[in-house]
């Protein structure tokens, strides 16, 4: 008997490869049809690393400038802590941020927040959806655009008036993720760095007296990846 | 924790609600008055009342003035900056103006609100002295301040004797004092009123004295606004305690004593005081009576709305 050729070898078993997983799948999707052989384990379709749920912790500076319909320009500087959610490799994604404001300006004066307000806060809320695409074997890149507001209220020390803003507008954001191989408990970790932009251009509270303004973020994440 | 969370819920609420109007300056003081002492004038336009207040020139070139000028029925804007004159030449350069606009026909939600802006470049309003007599001096030229004005502490002696129409007067001279404080209160008669949750502060008068204002409840709001020895212009001076019970749609009611003292040349000051306890509110404007009592008089009914007399038959102008 003739031995076959090694090439031969090779070709037979990358076609088995190739169609056989084909086959089974389409066979389990026709129950009318015969059963289906087993796969061979190095046939089985490697699990999408962008599939399951990210969530993360992101400390970020949080800048807010915009100008008014009174031809004043105001810009915040502000300290964010964050929670961002995302799903799957297209799916929804959430950025929501809690804000400490640490500096005001307007129309080049500088503010120190805590010398002229005082209990300080806001909330930015980026909601959207999102693609996730893999850059080699532990780089992940998220992207996507959104809906989105930025609520501030600084309360006014005795004798000075209070600020407060609720801003709405779109923007987008971008997630770089390193996911390292180690997986302590079997959770994925995720470590990474974090860009949302949104340009405001809506101001209910204030009788729309915002012309335009723009919102960047800019930090850190690191977080836990679910399948 | 507790302040942070009521200003996250105040802010929230009053998104929902309501419109604060156009964004205040960082770090802006809520109380900007400058302080002005002289002789008050007092002149009529069409039934509103336009009184100017004038420091004298004691052999400088400029003084300060405040010009509050009244409509009917509840509207106020207050000027100040500085005139001078020279013959009968006058100018007067208005670089503040606090603004309570007649938002009675808009829900409380919607209104602005008293406002405050300072006027860069100031507003020149140039008037000639036709007339300079004791009592009167008549101005011609700027529409904003030309009349005729007359000094307001002779011409309240007219308000003499404790009948029901002397009572009326006495609160509609005074009333003109409550209303002039009213429009240096940034976002009184509105949402804006929210900024004083939970805190009090204090306004000074234009003359003397001080008023304070304070707000507990966000969705049932008391606001409690209190005179000591307050006084914007010469002749009215209050004190005592106004306080407003509502909903958030500005429906409830006042209530609260609010003493006056209108000081009269050549005759003792005559003083009184309103009870604001039969005045209802409801989309934040008042129906009802004010109970005005002259010492050593009986308790007069005096309706909300227009001024019955008016002024013109009050100060015999």
């Amino acid at each position: 008997m003739r031995r076959p050729q090694p090439w031969a070898v090779v070709a037979w078993w990358s076609i088995v490869a190739v169609f056989l997983p084909r086959l089974a799948a389409a066979q389990a999707a026709d129950p009318a049809g015969p059963p289906a052989a087993e796969p061979p384990p190095a046939a089985v379709e490697p699990v999408d690393r962008r599939a399951g749920w990210r969530h993360e912790f992101s400390p970020a500076w949080h800048m807010a400038t915009f100008f008014s319909e009174e031809q004043s320009h105001y810009t915040f500087h502000s300290l964010s802590l964050g929670y961002l959610m995302s799903v799957n490799a297209s799916g929804p994604f959430l950025h929501l941020s809690f804000v400490v404001p640490l500096q005001a300006r307007q129309d080049g004066q500088v503010h120190s927040v805590s010398s002229v307000y005082q209990n300080s806060g806001g909330l930015d809320l980026l909601v959207g959806w999102q693609w996730r695409w893999l850059l080699g074997e532990a780089l992940e890149i998220e992207s996507g655009p959104g809906a989105h507001v930025n609520a501030l209220n600084l309360g006014g020390k005795p004798g000075l008036t209070n600020f407060n803003a609720l801003q709405l507008g779109v923007g987008g954001m971008s997630v770089l993720r390193w996911r390292p191989g180690w997986r302590p408990g079997r959770v994925g970790w995720t470590l990474g760095m974090v860009t949302a932009l949104a340009l405001d251009l809506y101001d209910p509270l204030r009788s729309n007296d915002l012309k335009y303004g723009f919102v960047l973020r800019l930090g850190g994440v690191v977080g836990v990846d679910l399948p | 924790m507790r302040p942070m969370l009521l200003a996250v819920a105040a802010l929230l609420a009053v998104s929902l609600l309501a419109c604060l109007g156009p964004y205040p300056g960082i770090g802006e003081r809520l109380d900007s008055t400058a302080l002005v002492s002289g002789t008050s004038y007092i002149a009529l336009d069409g039934g509103g009342a336009r009184i100017l207040v004038l420091a004298p020139l004691d052999g400088g070139a400029t003084a300060p003035f405040t010009r509050i000028d009244e409509h009917q029925p509840r509207a106020v804007e207050t000027f100040q900056g500085t005139w001078s004159g020279e013959g009968t030449d006058i100018d007067f350069s208005a670089s503040t103006v606090f603004i309570l606009p007649n938002e009675a026909s808009k829900p409380v939600s919607s209104r602005t609100g008293a406002t405050r802006q300072q006027l860069s470049p100031p507003r020149v309003s140039a008037a000639t002295v036709a007339v300079a007599g004791e009592d009167l001096f008549v101005l011609l030229g700027a529409p904003d301040v030309a009349g005729s004005y007359y000094t307001l502490i002779r011409r309240a002696a007219l308000i003499s004797g404790a009948d029901d129409t002397v009572t009326a007067c006495a609160f509609h001279l005074a009333n003109l004092a409550v209303e002039s404080s009213e429009a240096r209160i940034p976002g009184f008669n509105s949402a804006g009123m929210t900024q004083y949750l939970n805190r009090v502060e204090l306004f000074e008068g234009i003359l003397s004295g001080k008023v304070t204002v304070g707000l507990v409840g966000l969705f049932s709001p008391v606001s409690t606004i209190t005179f000591t020895n307050y006084a914007d212009f010469e002749g009215v001076v209050l004190d005592g305690v106004q306080i407003s019970s509502t909903d958030t749609g500005g429906n409830g009611g006042l209530s609260g004593v609010l003493g006056f003292r209108i000081q009269r040349e050549g005759l003792p000051p005559l003083e009184g005081s309103v009870d604001y306890g039969q005045v209802s509110l409801s989309n934040g404007n008042e129906s009802g009576d004010y109970l005005v009592t002259l010492d050593g008089g009986t308790t007069v009914r005096v309706p909300t709305g227009r001024r019955i007399p008016p002024l013109e038959q009050c100060l015999g102008l």
